[in-house]
């Protein structure tokens, strides 16, 4: 609980308070001798009452005038879900169909945005996952740190909408998205969801590191390779040998890669929007370990809640005040 | 002078010690009608009241004159506690009675030849308001219009030092206050007294403890102090005070007794008739 202030001067106002307890707001009737009436102790609580009920509606309105707020707190809860960091494609094919064209007629759909469709689906069922995205084309791009705000992470999303950019550079987005779980504590699941229509050769430098990273990370690995119709597959092997290699079939030997990391590592091969949906709703269902996570609470005003006490302190008052006798 | 001013009769416990004649029995021999004793001519030289059968009886032979106890006249003085509660306004003002027991007093002590005199006392004796025992009419309605006017201060101290403004030889005083100090300064007052005939007149006011509200929050404030305390009344709450008051009299009643006096209590204006029946009901 951390109290804050706007405007933390008016807080001067709180010596008010001590009006109160020197003067009660009650007609003063002139009485030769006290000290002949006889002692009154439910008399001498009252009187208590009233000054503290004065002092609570003075520092009430005070503390309205300063405009309380309780600070954004973290509520630590446990949950189930993931990290999750999306690997999105923005090369340009993304911007075709799964028929590999422009898309042109009605109710035909790019392959990015059948991706955001489902992506955004994805991330209304997830509640407590923390999501991040990244996005790699020729080099990679940074898009939003891991955050459990839905909103940020549509609007992340939805901005693939924008004309895609050049081309594939696939290590390097792997890399940054690898980064993304650094000082994160390890807890729940890890994934990295690389949505990709494509994919290019690993040169050996970058495979040694992004080996060394995966190790480290501790991180499980789902491919959605969104395959256009007549590419090459990431299981498929080729009829001629010669063209087993990474520049002739990338899928093949990137897939092949990531087996060989010993991570938990998952392909999905979607060819069509459903099968898109498959891959996605598959995630969901398997990735839900036990997730210790922060929940954000954020800032409240309490000032409404300071006017509103104060407001009863002074009904009570003038209720004591209409209670009070003349002679 | 309206009615409740009329003059009432008062008399002495004691013979009066005065030289000068008046209206009320004394220690001084001289003119007079009550036979006191018998004395020789050489010392009373008044031949008009040699009494021949006592002279003849007399075995040495002296003329024996008839000694007459002579009236005399007593000093009457108001010693008032001007203090600042003694301004409270209830269902009457306490000044105005004040005001209304001089100017009654005075016209009684004129009308039997008394002189009369005011002392008014609060922190310290108040010189302004000193009226030395006299006969004049004037002077006194001026000083009861002054005590309208007066600003009242604080404090009852006064009351010990104003027996330096009193004579040496015995006096009556009407000892005016409501009282509210400690019992043990009263006693204070009434041991530098005590050489005078003191009435205690105990100026109270019903609207002290009775005419209060049944119900309600009610705030006070001292008028010595300034201090303040909030009171809820209730039926209650009021009983009490009617008991401490009733308490306080029979103390107040208590403490006077025990210095020869019996006070009396003032609480609804100020009557003649009341000082009347008062000393009354002494001399009986």
């Amino acid at each position: 609980m951390n109290f804050g202030m706007e405007y933390p001067w008016v807080l001067a106002g709180l010596l008010l308070c001590l009006l109160p307890i020197f003067r009660l707001g009650a007609v003063a009737n002139p009485y030769p001798w006290l000290a002949i009436l006889p002692p009154d102790p439910f008399s001498l609580a009252i009187d208590a009452l009233i000054r503290l009920c004065g002092v609570l509606a003075i520092s009430g309105l005070t503390l309205g005038l300063a405009g309380a707020y309780l600070q954004e707190q973290q509520v630590e809860r446990i949950g189930h879900g993931a990290h999750i960091v999306m690997l999105l494609d923005r090369s340009n094919s993304m911007d075709n169909t799964f028929a590999g064209k422009a898309p042109h007629a009605q109710g035909e759909e790019s392959k990015a945005s059948a991706a955001r469709r489902l992506l955004n689906q994805f991330v209304d069922h997830r509640q407590h996952d923390l999501i991040g995205i990244a996005e790699y084309s020729t080099s990679p791009l940074f898009v939003l740190p891991l955050t459990e705000n839905k909103a940020a992470i549509h609007a992340a999303i939805d901005a693939t909408a924008l004309p895609a950019l050049a081309y594939t550079n696939v290590s390097k987005g792997l890399s940054m998205a690898l980064e993304f779980f650094d000082s994160r504590p390890v807890t729940g699941s890890r994934i990295v969801l690389l949505v990709s229509d494509g994919a290019a050769v690993i040169d050996p430098d970058s495979e040694a590191a992004l080996r060394e990273l995966f190790k480290q990370r501790q991180v499980s690995l789902y491919w959605v390779f969104l395959r256009t119709a007549n590419s090459p597959g990431l299981f498929e092997i080729p009829d001629d040998p010669r063209d087993d290699n990474a520049q002739a079939m990338p899928e093949r030997y990137l897939h092949l890669f990531f087996n060989s990391l010993h991570i938990p590592y998952k392909a999905y091969e979607a060819e069509t929007p459903g099968a898109l949906q498959q891959s996605v709703d598959d995630i969901n269902r398997l990735e839900n370990r036990p997730l210790h996570y922060f929940e954000r609470i954020p800032k409240q005003d309490l000032s409404t809640r300071c006017y509103a006490f104060a407001a009863v302190m002074l009904l009570l008052l003038l209720g004591v005040k209409l209670c009070e006798a003349r002679p | 002078m309206s009615a409740h001013l009329q003059p009432f009769q008062y008399r002495l416990p004691r013979p009066v010690v005065g030289v000068f004649p008046g209206a009320h029995p004394g220690q001084m021999v001289g003119n007079g009608q009550l036979f006191k004793r018998y004395d020789t001519l050489i010392a009373r030289p008044d031949p008009r009241r040699i009494d021949l059968r006592a002279s003849l009886l007399d075995p040495f032979g002296n003329y024996q004159v008839r000694v007459k106890q002579q009236h005399s006249a007593v000093d009457v003085f108001v010693l008032a506690d001007l203090s600042a509660s003694m301004g409270f306004v209830g269902n009457h003002d306490k000044r105005r009675v004040l005001a209304d027991m001089l100017l009654s007093i005075a016209a009684s002590a004129l009308e039997y030849g008394d002189s009369f005199g005011f002392i008014a006392c609060n922190e310290g004796a108040l010189t302004d308001c000193y009226l030395p025992a006299g006969k004049h009419m004037g002077r006194i309605q001026a000083l009861a219009e002054r005590l309208q006017k007066l600003v009242l201060r604080p404090g009852s101290a006064g009351l010990l030092q104003a027996q330096r403004y009193l004579p040496n030889h015995r006096a009556l005083v009407f000892l005016v206050s409501d009282f509210h100090f400690p019992l043990a300064q009263l006693k204070a007052v009434l041991q530098r007294l005590n050489r005078h005939d003191v009435i205690p007149l105990v100026l109270w006011d019903q609207a002290e403890y009775s005419r209060l509200p049944d119900w309600g929050l009610f705030q006070v404030q001292d008028m010595e102090t300034g201090k303040r305390r909030t009171l809820w009344l209730r039926p209650g709450l009021k009983r009490k005070m009617e008991q401490a008051f009733a308490l306080r009299r029979s103390q107040l009643q208590h403490h006077f007794r025990a210095f020869g006096c019996e006070p009396l209590f003032i609480e609804n204006g100020y009557r003649a008739a009341q000082l009347t029946q008062y000393f009354l009901r002494r001399a009986g």
